[in-house]
């Protein structure tokens, strides 16, 4: 009904079409290949960094695969063997926090031990990402209670909007905001409000802390990209985006009868959304642009995986961003940080560290 | 460094310096000096009852004058004007005789032309049909629709003590009550089309549609208020029609007279055809002048069909000396212009 | 339209359908639409339904017909002339004034004046026409708005006509009678009578002179833009004024005819004649604003008009009712005409793709380990010729003395000749986009020309057109008789060569459309020696490769769209049979060639993917694709994939090559062997491979000449024209 009423209404008057576009990346967002020049920290392969944190040290501990990970002067070496993929991590007064899934919330101190910190049930699974309240709690943001942290893309062919913002105090935890499409990243303001990035919404909003399920004032809207997790700087916030908007992947979403064909009988790798790293092209369909052509692929062809994140300064407004595009490799990027003058992202669709030079 | 070259002296022709004129006052002139001639030719022309008659006749025709200047400022054209008016006239009196209350009629009456006025401003605005074919096939459609499916009378008589009839009659301080109200009328247009913002708007958009619409004038919206504002000033000169002739006929068409004389008025006063030239002030002169026209065709016992000639050659002298003064320049006229 | 049109094999249920998905309704609409003449349909077709819908189901019927046929006949003649004047850009909106006063100064020229007849008919016409350059010299000389000073006019000839009237009153009621006015009036020519017959010739005149003589063009390209018009060197002022001066004759005229019918005077006569004039114009579809119009559809909408007239008087309506209807009539067909002048072209456009079903079998997975089909990189490290000079070779072929002929996206053919291909050099210039290579029995080189034809390339260089057109098929809405898409070809033994059109629909830069409407589109045309051409296979699905097989008594068919190969008989036992050699294969075939060892080589230029083959399901979701998402998005098979491989004739898959890296040699789309290389073409690429073969692969057959012949006798270059 709503397609023919469309229908007519753009045979009476064609400038009342609309149809839905995916906003251009201009502005802040202009593609550069700053992420292809990146220096990788380390051989690109071994590992698939999922979050990094920058010690006082200087040594990087990243999470990989079912443990914490330490770079240090070129060097890695595991800290920790968590008994389940390792999430997120953050640091809470002098110890790590990392989300495992399957087991919570795991505390590693300065001398390496791992002690359980909270295993309710709310934060057992798609923790994806942890920031520390000023109050001493921490936040975390929960992708969606029906899928796994790698969930993402049933999430977003199931149009799932069940993600959560749970307070974890110690072993209580408490469930602070419900029905958010994906929060793939937060971080904690010092002036007592919250920055969430809402990946299936692609939108990045500040809520009040002592009111995560109230009133949220949206910052950044109607990214062509979808959010994920967010990092205070010295000049500002670094937020990544593991996965960029494609327009087939929109027409797909707005059919539910070919949707639900894709979800019923496709491998759930090979559904045309968008991914952290193109490997296979034998199995992967093709976009007219992308077609390869006198030996080039052009870089501003159709993305289904892309490197991209970027910087949000205090006037609130996109400064500058590092991009790898279709041509390159460094795709899939799950977090930035900055350290003092050092910035540093987890490729993961790269699976490296790359440290990402000033303009 | 050389000397500075002066600018040649431009020397106007005769047709520029004329046409820099305020066509209005053109008008203006053209009347007095019509009204010299009357005067010297005609018995009884002087006389104050004349005048006075002079003024009271044009009140109807003048305002349906303001109506479609205020239309073909927007560069559009709105040949239901008459029907309007006509109708606005059978409707309240067919009400009135099925014993509605007066003031409850005029209400009616008066949504009614505003319904029609929104119709003719919709289909031009936003279905883009030609004004001209909108606004003709709306006229015939409201006028032959009420005669069929409404009207009952051949004739429909003012009652007397109406608040109608009110309208006109007698006088203020010696002034005719109609001649008030089309003064009120005329200044109130003159204020809006000149000094309110929507006025000048109006007047934009009619001037260079495309220019207005990349400001930001909202001009469909504009377009409508253009013709829901002339069906509406279209229904009040019914009302002063009826108050005048205190009676009203069911035949009739859409291109009646009265239509005629409205669009002259219009273009005679300087509003042009071709969208935002002209003033309130040259409908006025137009009005005048056509009215003074009359008067002097009718004192001279011309017959009808000598007062159609007459009446047209003058009006077809007047719209080519406006061709004279403003031709139209064949490499940047606009095309789609009748 | 209907995918019905076959000539030879019908390849049609290759594509596992019905026959419901041999209709294409909306490519047929399209088609219908896009062209010339329906301009003005809708109007017309709407009038036709009103005025049948009329005569159904109201009183009046074909008793009628004569009087509607006389008021037709008198108005129509304003409808034309107002015609005239509105495909010149203006309007005359006197022309009711004018029949009114004609009809009066006839009738008084007569009765009161006593003219005789023969000399009151031509001046009525002559009185018309002069009202007429009145309305002229006002608005083509002095420059005045045709609008506002019809419109005075109207007024003034009207006040003429009362003048003349009330002068004469008393004189005019007596009747006279004449023969000539009575056969005007009651008349007949050879049984039609003769209101009818003027009428019917002036149509015919006015008709033949807007369409078909210059002045005619003149009007029309005053009304559609006047500055161009001035521009190149007509003269628009002259033309004006002769539309008003004709539109005023044909009033006057028609006065005239009005008179004789009536025989009395009626100052009311022409009164609103000219918005009725106006209404069927409209409805005849001439455009207000100039340059578009046709007297034979104005008069049609005059008949709507009368027909809506004889029904309202049937219906014993009152004016005023009459007046309304009309004036609804008006408006709606202003809007659609208006909707239908703006949108035609663009309804045709979104109409024109139109996605159909495939039924497809079932995938295998290439990625498998362990499959003939693993993945290698056999290809990768083949050495490039011509790299960065040659863009878009698509297919290539070698002559006896080793040079390379190969393609170019340009138009060109390179010759690479020398020990390595070294020494490139543009060889010859198509003007089209050459794909297909091959050599004919003689020896000389023939190339299938996207968007031309068959070409035959001689050792100078130069081209000479071989064929590039069929028969048009009947059926067809679409004139699908150019050959737009010949991709591949090859020889056979009787010397008559086989070529395949990729499609009768699209060109060979939108190949693209193809691959996302998968509709039968494509067919397999035969060349004889004399250059006829004949359907040998239609309505297939993108056939894309021809080899004739190794025992010359067959051709192998591949289709890209349907990922299969199949094979039509020539000669022997089963000729003119059509079967299928490989089905259901993982990938999109190009192009096939012979291989030495009596085996033949193919290229994928595309994989299937199981997002792609699923997409195939859905031809609505195609369809929305194409309409709102820009063309670099669309969701296609994986093109950057490469893959050759080796078949035998009974279908089996023998050996694979693919270049892992995507990098060298993506979409490879033909492979040649020869002396123990294989030759390897892609469209978007900028190198031609070759490749050595292992000696095991290699056989002593030489693939490049046609099978059943032994040899040539002249090498290329010394091959006669």
């Amino acid at each position: 009904m709503n397609r023919t009423l469309t229908a007519i209404k753009e045979w009476i008057n064609p400038n009342w079409a609309t149809h839905m576009s995916i906003p251009p990346m201009e502005r802040g967002l202009r593609p550069n290949s700053r992420l292809d020049h990146a220096h990788a920290l380390l051989t690109p392969g071994d590992y698939e960094p999922e979050d990094l944190l920058v010690l006082d040290s200087g040594a990087i501990w990243f999470s990989s695969g079912t443990a914490i990970q330490e770079l240090k002067d070129g060097n890695v070496r595991t800290v920790a063997e968590l008994g389940g993929p390792v999430g997120t991590l953050t640091k809470l007064n002098s110890d790590i926090v990392a989300a495992v899934e399957g087991r919570g919330l795991v505390s590693v101190s300065a001398s390496e031990s791992v002690s359980q910190l909270c295993s309710d049930t709310s934060v057992a699974t798609c923790v994806t990402d942890l920031t520390a309240l000023p109050d001493g709690s921490l936040l975390a943001s929960v992708g969606s209670t029906e899928y796994g942290i790698d969930g993402w893309g049933r999430a977003l062919v199931h149009h799932d909007r069940s993600g959560r913002l749970v307070q974890v105090d110690g072993q209580h935890a408490q469930v602070r905001a419900e029905g958010l499409g994906w929060p793939a990243g937060m971080e904690a303001d010092p002036d007592g409000e919250v920055l969430v990035s809402l990946s299936l919404d692609h939108r990045i909003e500040r809520r009040a802390a002592d009111s995560l399920d109230g009133a949220a004032r949206p910052m950044l809207t109607n990214l062509p990209l979808y959010p994920g997790r967010i990092s205070l700087g010295d000049n500002g916030w670094w937020v990544a985006g593991p996965y960029v908007r494609n327009r087939i992947t929109a027409l797909l979403l707005d059919e539910p009868e070919l949707l639900g064909e894709m979800v019923a009988t496709i491998n759930p790798d090979e559904w045309f959304i968008p991914r952290l790293r193109s490997e296979n092209p034998y199995t992967d369909p093709l976009q007219m642009g992308q077609l390869r052509t006198l030996g080039v692929v052009k870089p501003w062809a159709p993305p289904r995986s892309y490197g991209v994140a970027f910087r949000i300064d205090r006037g609130k407004r996109i400064s500058e961003s590092v991009h790898s595009r279709v041509d390159g490799k460094c795709h899939g990027i799950t977090r930035v940080t900055a350290h003092g003058t050092q910035v540093i992202a987890a490729a993961q669709g790269f699976r490296s560290l790359v440290e990402i030079e000033e303009e | 460094m050389g000397a500075v070259a002066t600018a040649p002296r431009t020397e106007f022709s005769l047709r520029q310096r004329l046409a820099h004129v305020e066509q209005g006052l053109f008008v203006f002139g053209m009347t007095i000096a019509l009204c010299v001639v009357g005067a010297l030719t005609t018995d009884g022309f002087l006389s104050l009852n004349n005048l006075s008659s002079i003024l009271q006749l044009s009140v109807t025709f003048g305002i349906l004058g303001i109506a479609a200047a205020i239309v073909i400022l927007g560069k559009g054209l709105d040949l239901s004007l008459a029907a309007v008016a006509i109708v606005t006239a059978q409707v309240t009196l067919e009400l009135m005789r099925r014993d509605l209350s007066e003031g409850r009629a005029i209400l009616l009456v008066v949504l009614f032309a505003l319904v029609i006025g929104l119709v003719n401003g919709f289909v031009v605005a936003f279905v883009e049909v030609p004004a001209l074919f909108t606004t003709l096939a709306t006229g015939q459609l409201v006028l032959g629709g009420v005669l069929v499916l409404f009207l009952e009378e051949n004739i429909y008589s003012l009652p007397e003590g109406s608040a109608i009839a009110v309208l006109t009659d007698g006088s203020i301080l010696g002034v005719p009550r109609a001649v008030l109200v089309g003064a009120l009328v005329f200044l109130l247009g003159w204020l809006f089309i000149s000094y309110t913002s929507v006025g000048r708007l109006i007047r934009a958009m009619g001037d260079n549609f495309d220019t207005a619409r990349a400001m930001g004038a909202p001009v469909r919206p504009l377009q409508v208020l253009t013709y829901v504002v002339a069906a509406l000033l279209a229904a009040f000169a019914g009302y002063v029609m009826i108050s005048t002739e205190n009676s009203v006929e069911t035949t009739g068409t859409a291109f009646d007279p009265l239509l005629f004389t409205a669009v002259t008025v219009a273009v005679i006063g300087g509003v042009s055809l071709s969208g935002g030239k002209g003033t309130l002030l040259g409908v006025l002169a137009g009005t005048l002048f056509v009215g003074v026209l009359n008067n002097l065709l009718v004192l001279h016992s011309f017959s009808t069909a000598t007062q159609d000639i007459v009446r047209g050659a003058l009006l077809l002298a007047a719209i080519a000396l406006d061709a004279w003064l403003h031709p139209r320049d064949e490499e940047t006229a606009k095309t789609d212009e009748l | 339209m209907f995918g019905i049109a076959t000539r030879g094999v019908d390849a049609f249920p290759l594509t596992g359908r019905g026959w419901r998905d041999r209709l294409t309704p909306l490519q047929g609409i399209s088609d219908v639409i896009g062209k010339r003449w329906m301009e003005g349909a809708v109007p017309l077709v709407l009038a036709a339904v009103l005025t049948t819908g009329v005569v159904f189901m109201t009183p009046v019927g074909a008793t009628d017909a004569p009087l509607i046929m006389d008021e037709v006949a008198e108005k129509s003649l304003l409808a034309i002339g107002l015609t005239l004047v509105m495909v010149a850009g203006g309007i005359d909106l006197s022309i009711g004034s004018i029949v009114g006063c004609s009809s009066l100064a006839a009738l008084t020229a007569f009765r009161v004046w006593g003219w005789p007849m023969e000399v009151v008919i031509p001046a009525a016409v002559i009185l018309g026409a002069m009202l007429g350059a009145i309305n002229g010299v006002l608005i083509a000389k002095m420059k005045m708005r045709p609008f506002i000073t019809t419109l005075v006019t109207l007024v003034a000839f009207g006040g003429a006509a009362e003048a003349l009237q009330s002068r004469y009153t008393n004189q005019l009621a007596f009747p006279k009678s004449d023969i000539l006015w009575d056969f005007l009036g009651e008349g007949a020519i050879a049984g039609i009578p003769t209101a009818w017959a003027i009428f019917g010739i002036v149509l015919v005149v006015a008709h033949i002179g807007l369409t078909r003589s210059r002045w005619g063009w003149w009007v029309t390209a005053v009304g559609s833009d006047r500055r161009s018009a001035r521009r190149n060197g007509i003269p628009v002022d002259r033309v004006v004024f002769l539309t008003y001066v004709l539109s005023g004759a044909l009033a006057g005229l028609a006065g005239l005819l009005t008179a004789a019918r009536l025989g009395r005077t009626d100052p009311a006569v022409g009164e609103g004649w000219e918005l009725i004039a106006l209404t069927a114009v409209v409805i005849g579809g001439v455009s207000l604003k100039g340059g578009r119009g046709s007297v034979v559809r104005a008069v049609a909408g005059m008949v709507v008009v009368a027909v809506i007239l004889q029904a309202s008087i049937a219906f014993t309506l009152e004016a005023g009712g009459y007046t309304a209807i009309l004036a609804l009539v008006l408006f709606s067909f202003a809007i659609l005409d208006l909707k239908w002048g703006k949108y035609r072209l663009r309804i045709a456009e979104k109409l024109t793709i139109d996605p159909g079903r495939i039924s497809v079998g079932p995938l295998v997975d290439v990625t498998e380990p362990g499959t003939v089909w693993s993945i290698n990189s056999k290809l990768t490290d083949a050495p490039p010729i011509g790299l960065g000079t040659i863009e878009g070779a698509e297919d290539c072929a070698l002559d006896d003395e080793g040079n390379l002929f190969c393609g170019d996206r340009r138009g060109w053919i390179w010759r690479f000749s020398g020990p390595d291909h070294t020494n490139g050099e543009v060889f010859a210039r198509t003007g089209g986009m050459p794909l297909g290579h091959a050599w004919d029995r003689d020896g000389v080189l023939m190339v299938a020309v996207g968007g031309m034809g068959v070409y035959r390339v001689f050792p100078d260089g130069e081209t000479k057109l071989v064929a590039n057109q069929v028969r048009r098929s009947l059926t067809s809405l679409h004139d699908d008789s150019a050959l737009r898409f010949a991709d591949d070809l090859d020889t056979a033994p009787d010397g008559s060569i086989y070529v395949s059109d990729f499609s009768t629909r699209t060109n060979a830069a939108e190949y693209m459309v193809e691959l996302v409407e998968y509709r039968p589109n494509g067919r397999i045309v035969r060349i004889d020696p004399d250059g006829s051409t004949d359907v040998v296979v239609s309505n297939y699905v993108f056939p894309n490769g021809i080899c004739t097989s190794h025992d010359g008594q067959s051709i192998l068919i591949a289709s890209t769209g349907l990922f299969r190969v199949d094979r039509l008989w020539i000669s022997g036992s089963k000729q003119g049979q059509f079967e299928p050699v490989m089905e259901n294969l993982p990938g999109y075939c190009d192009n096939i060639n012979r291989a030495s060892d009596g085996n033949y080589w193919m290229s994928f230029i595309a994989m299937r993917t199981p997002m792609s083959d699923l997409l195939m399901k859905y031809p609505a979701v195609r369809r929305r694709m194409t309409r709102e998402v820009p063309q670099d998005n669309w969701l296609v098979p994986q093109l950057n994939v490469s893959c050759v491989l080796k078949f035998d004739d009974q279908g089996n898959v023998l050996k694979v090559f693919w270049d892992k890296s995507l990098e060298n040699y993506p979409m490879v789309t033909s492979i040649n062997e020869h002396a123990g290389h294989l030759y390897l073409c892609g469209l978007l690429n900028n190198r031609v491979g070759r490749l050595q073969l292992d000696p095991e692969d290699v056989g002593d057959i030489d693939p490049r000449l046609v099978p059943g012949t032994t040899g040539r006798s002249l090498p290329f270059s010394e091959v006669a024209r």
